[in-house]
């Protein structure tokens, strides 16, 4: 899957990786591809973006973290971060819902 | 200059100053996790940077995004106003700079036609005569402004000659 079928469904991914645990950058992007079997063929330039987005909205907050010694900007999910991810998660399925029934009456 | 390197020189070039730094520093680390993960797979630097540039895509496109949300105002007013400011650096760094080279040049100007007044004092170095077989060493303090000086001589000894030339007298 790949760029236009993700666009608008990033920052619901991201919101959802990071409702495992706090991660940076490249560790949700392999999250993300890992966990599709690689079918998730993210724009990597667009999730820093997106999270600085995710950020300005207060869904998620973030902060610099050594590790190995080297500095990683890590997130972490926010509580208006959960009740987004659980409202769009329910927009999500509503929609999947939706379209199923109009293709199976197809 | 790897191949890194030079996509985030072009990445901060690019940027508006409000978040260069930390948008940079993500990249750069995005670039170090990438290259550690590629060698477990036994792929070398440089092949890892040239893999990442290609899933990042150009730094111009990937500023291009961060602009587009910052102008937006979809990451908040200071952010967006750091947005507008980067786009017209340059249109206003440009008059500023004009604007103080002819203020230098005004204030010299203005400068050199004020009355004359005494408002300079020059020490030269010590220098040496010889008279009569003799050496000595004098000190030549000038005081003087655009239209005459003075020059005062003094000796080590007790003498102190004043000599008033006319400007274009001046040794």
């Amino acid at each position: 899957m790949e760029g236009d079928a993700l666009r608008g469904h990033l920052e619901l991914l991201l919101l959802a990786a990071l409702a495992r645990d706090k991660q940076h950058g490249y560790a949700l992007i392999e999250w993300l591809r890992s966990r599709s079997d690689g079918a998730l063929d993210l724009g990597e330039g667009s999730v820093y973006p997106a999270l600085r987005r995710l950020e300005a909205a207060g869904c998620v907050n973030s902060s610099w973290r050594t590790d190995g010694g080297r500095r990683k900007r890590v997130y972490r999910l926010t509580k208006r971060g959960e009740e987004r991810l659980r409202s769009e998660r329910e927009g999500w399925n509503d929609l999947v819902h939706t379209v199923g029934l109009v293709l199976e009456a197809s | 200059m790897s191949d890194s390197t030079a996509y985030l020189h072009e990445l901060r070039r690019a940027l508006p100053f409000g978040c260069r730094r930390r948008f940079v520093a993500e990249v750069r680390e995005h670039f170090e996790s990438a290259a550690a993960a590629e060698a477990t797979h036994g792929v070398d630097r440089q092949e890892a940077e040239r893999l990442t540039i290609e899933r990042l895509g150009p730094p111009r496109a990937l500023a291009d995004q961060l602009l587009t949300d910052l102008r937006s105002g979809a990451l908040g007013p200071v952010a967006r106003l750091s947005a507008a400011l980067t786009t017209t650096r340059v249109a206003l760094g440009a008059p500023l700079v004009i604007a103080v080279v002819v203020g230098i040049a005004v204030t010299k100007v203005r400068s050199s036609s004020t009355p004359p007044s005494a408002r300079t004092v020059q020490r030269a170095p010590r220098s040496s005569v010889v008279r009569n077989g003799v050496t000595i060493r004098r000190v030549i303090i000038t005081v003087g402004n655009a239209q005459q000086s003075f020059h005062i001589h003094t000796v080590p000894g007790g003498y102190v000659v004043p000599v008033r030339f006319p400007q274009t007298q001046r040794p």
